[in-house]
């Protein structure tokens, strides 16, 4: 184990041949596709649940699509398949933009992710007591008050557990970065099996790693729900 | 007392019956590989295992009048594999290489396969950091050519980029995102210049001689003290001397594609 | 074919899949179930036991735990072996994926089931003790159903991931279809194709599995208003 770490710590964390590797990819693309997650699927929930058909059904074909295949095809097909395309490689922006295995895997993690939370969202914005929206409507609020005061606050805190799964979801999705050729976690785990054939070393400090990024993420998500969880008083 | 009778029966038929499944069954010899490696292991479009080290590992389990096992797994998880006792012999050109004599045994050396670079056509490009630099190479994760790359090349300025396989980096290749692959020779043409797509490519003559790792021979890997070892040893040299190891190689590599250790 | 021939394989992978998924389903909200109703019990060492299982297993990715209890499980189950001397039983890379994976999802769906366990108003409980309802009937005729309508978005959530990490598997040995399409893309160079036709009975599986979650869903919200926002 301490050789392991001896050779490879700094791979692990930070980098690894000239190149950005370890924890510090795994966390820029988590910071990425969540925040461009959350951004698109605040707007894309609200749509998802509009009664005008030519809003909602395009966003219910896309979450259909991204919810019901893998993340690993979605990733192979943004990296590999579309790259193939003759179309691509003839438009110098796209193919700029496809060339790169960073750029396809953070597309792929956050059309994943929004698909997942727009879901999410959407469900906690239906399950708004319908009394609560009757009593916004009566006070004579604009729609967009309705959601800004009474249907987001109250959606989003119920959604909060479900939320908080899907934000480590997408962090450990990110362990799938080696099949578009970028260095996260897992791969230097796997450089550093493959180097030292010590195996529960190698994996074992790379699942440790995600084991203290998980347990942040969680703990900040943890004490967020008490705050914001309070009136449930469920908890014994 | 009812318990340790009933415990004790228990304990006697399920020996019986693991015993009694054993004798009805003749033994097998489980051996494991990476299919995806052509033509030393691939899969034809029936699904079945072929290649040049398929036919050793049949014409083994055969001598030694065992049932051949095959169990298809990645790479580098074949090492742990074997050290889990998960099956006997790992058979996917493997390179005895001192860093993992370390933690296996092999067996007697079978053959040794040359590693070149494949380029595109008239390129000129060399194995050489120098004539890399600023280039992407291409490698598979966990071989001997990733661990030379990204000791040699990767801190003089060339960018290695690693794949799960070979036939992933190839797909690239033809894309357009690698300048070159770094690759046992015979792979890179069965993978890649066979086909249509390699027909811009071709690879490059130099070869590291005075590189340790490329020239160590190819073996199958065993875990340390099998007790099979001596048995598979012999029957393997036993091919070796009659040709029939050789005569298996005709039927892939052309002449001198693949070179054989001395007897 | 304009599929080279890959169509028979791409069919048995397919069945790999969908066998692989179920079989870990159902030992995954076994053990979600056991795991919510003890992080929310009485006991002290129930409670710490659900949440180390649970915070443990969430914490790292399902690759990273594949791998490490796919041959950690050979390895013990070998030693219990010597040590008992008895036959090395061989566990085969489909069971150790299904104990793996149902392992795994346990955790998720225990988070799941606690989350709508502690969504159901906390008076009907009150009121069915104050009835003098053992807990066993309060949690199967009071708590159950109700829990479901809120446990339902996290279940069809969980089991459709379930059923995407199964593509994992092809990891450790197994032939299931993203191997099958992955192989057949890279050897014919026809990645696109390939790749899209995997997509497609994934999409397939996953309108079943939506057919399926509908049904659920309108039969436990039976009574509930709904608004049109």
């Amino acid at each position: 184990m301490i050789d392991v770490l001896e050779q490879f710590w700094r791979a692990y964390l930070f980098e690894n041949h000239g190149q950005f590797s370890g924890a510090a990819v795994t966390l820029w693309l988590l910071v990425l596709a969540i925040s461009m997650g959350f951004v698109l699927s605040l707007f894309m929930a609200v749509g998802r649940i509009s009664p005008r058909r030519w809003i909602a059904w395009p966003l219910w074909a896309f979450s259909y699509v991204f919810r019901g295949t893998p993340l690993y095809v979605q990733i192979l097909f943004i990296y590999a398949g579309i790259y193939s395309l003759d179309f691509i490689k003839g438009t110098a922006p796209l193919a700029a933009f496809f060339q790169s295995g960073f750029n396809c895997l953070v597309l792929a993690l956050t059309l994943n992710t929004t698909a997942y939370t727009m879901e999410i969202f959407a469900g906690a914005i239906r399950a708004t007591p319908a009394g609560e929206i009757e009593a916004a409507r009566a006070f004579g609020m604009s729609r967009f008050d309705q959601y800004r005061c009474v249907i987001l606050p109250s959606a989003l805190r119920r959604a909060l557990p479900a939320y908080s799964n899907e934000v480590i979801f997408t962090l450990h999705a990110t362990s799938l970065a080696f099949t578009a050729t970028v260095p996260d976690i897992l791969k230097v785990a796997r450089d550093a099996n493959s180097a030292t054939y010590q195996t529960f070393a190698a994996y074992g400090i790379a699942a440790l790693l995600y084991l203290i990024l998980s347990f942040t993420l969680i703990g900040l998500f943890r004490r967020f729900e008490r705050r914001t969880l309070a009136y449930l008083g469920h908890q014994r | 007392m009812k318990f340790v009778l009933s415990g004790t029966c228990l304990f006697f038929a399920t020996t019986l019956l693991a015993g009694a499944s054993l004798a009805a069954n003749p033994p097998e010899l489980k051996i494991a590989t990476e299919a995806g490696y052509a033509p030393f292991e691939y899969r034809n479009p029936n699904g079945q295992l072929e290649g040049f080290d398929i036919d050793i590992g049949n014409e083994l389990c055969h001598r030694m009048a065992r049932q051949c096992v095959w169990i298809d797994q990645s790479f580098d998880s074949l090492i742990p594999g074997l050290q889990a006792r998960k099956f006997d012999l790992a058979n996917s050109t493997m390179t005895a290489t001192q860093a993992r004599k370390k933690v296996i045994d092999f067996t007697t050396p079978l053959y040794i396969v040359p590693v070149k670079l494949m380029i595109p056509k008239g390129s000129g490009l060399q194995p050489t950091a120098e004539s890399l630099k600023g280039k992407r190479v291409g490698v598979q994760q966990g071989t001997t050519m990733e661990s030379y790359a990204n000791e040699e090349w990767a801190p003089k300025g060339v960018t290695v980029v690693s794949y799960p396989s070979y036939t992933n980096a190839f797909v690239d290749v033809a894309a357009g995102r690698l300048d070159a692959t770094f690759q046992e020779a015979p792979t890179a043409v069965d993978g890649f210049l066979s086909k249509p797509e390699g027909a811009h490519y071709e690879l490059s003559p130099m070869l590291l001689e005075d590189v340790a790792i490329f020239n160590e021979p190819i073996a199958m890997g065993i875990r340390k003290g099998h007790p099979l070892k001596p048995e598979i040893d012999a029957a393997l040299q036993a091919m070796l001397a009659d040709g029939t190891i050789q005569n298996f190689a005709k039927k892939y590599f052309p002449e001198r594609g693949i070179q054989f250790p001395a007897p | 074919m304009f599929l080279d021939g890959y169509g028979p394989l791409l069919l048995a992978g397919t069945w790999v899949t969908v066998q692989l998924a179920l079989l870990s389903l159902a030992v995954a909200v076994a053990l979600g179930l056991l795991g919510a109703w003890a992080k929310l019990s009485h006991s002290t060492a129930g409670r710490l036991a659900a949440t180390a299982y649970t915070t443990l297993i969430r914490g790292v990715p399902d690759l990273v735990l594949m791998l490490l209890i796919f041959f950690s499980m050979q390895i013990y189950l070998n030693d219990i072996t010597d040590l008992l001397e008895l036959e090395p039983i061989d566990i085969d890379p489909f069971t150790a994926g299904v104990l793996t994976l149902g392992f795994i999802y346990g955790a998720y769906f225990a988070e799941t089931f606690r989350g709508a366990f502690m969504a159901v108003p906390h008076g009907q409980l009150e009121s069915a003790r104050a009835y003098g309802l053992r807990e066993r009937q309060i949690f199967w005729r009071i708590l159950f159903p109700q829990m479901m309508r809120h446990a339902l978005p996290g279940i069809g959530n969980n089991w459709q991931v379930l059923l995407k990490s199964t593509a994992l598997v092809s990891l450790i040995g197994l032939t299931d279809l993203v191997k099958v399409a992955q192989d057949a893309g890279n050897v014919t160079f026809r990645v696109f194709l390939f790749i899209s036709l995997t997509g497609l009975i994934y999409l397939l599986l996953t309108t079943v599995s939506n057919g399926i979650l509908y049904w659920l869903d309108r039969r436990y919200n039976v009574g509930v208003r709904q608004l049109t926002l």
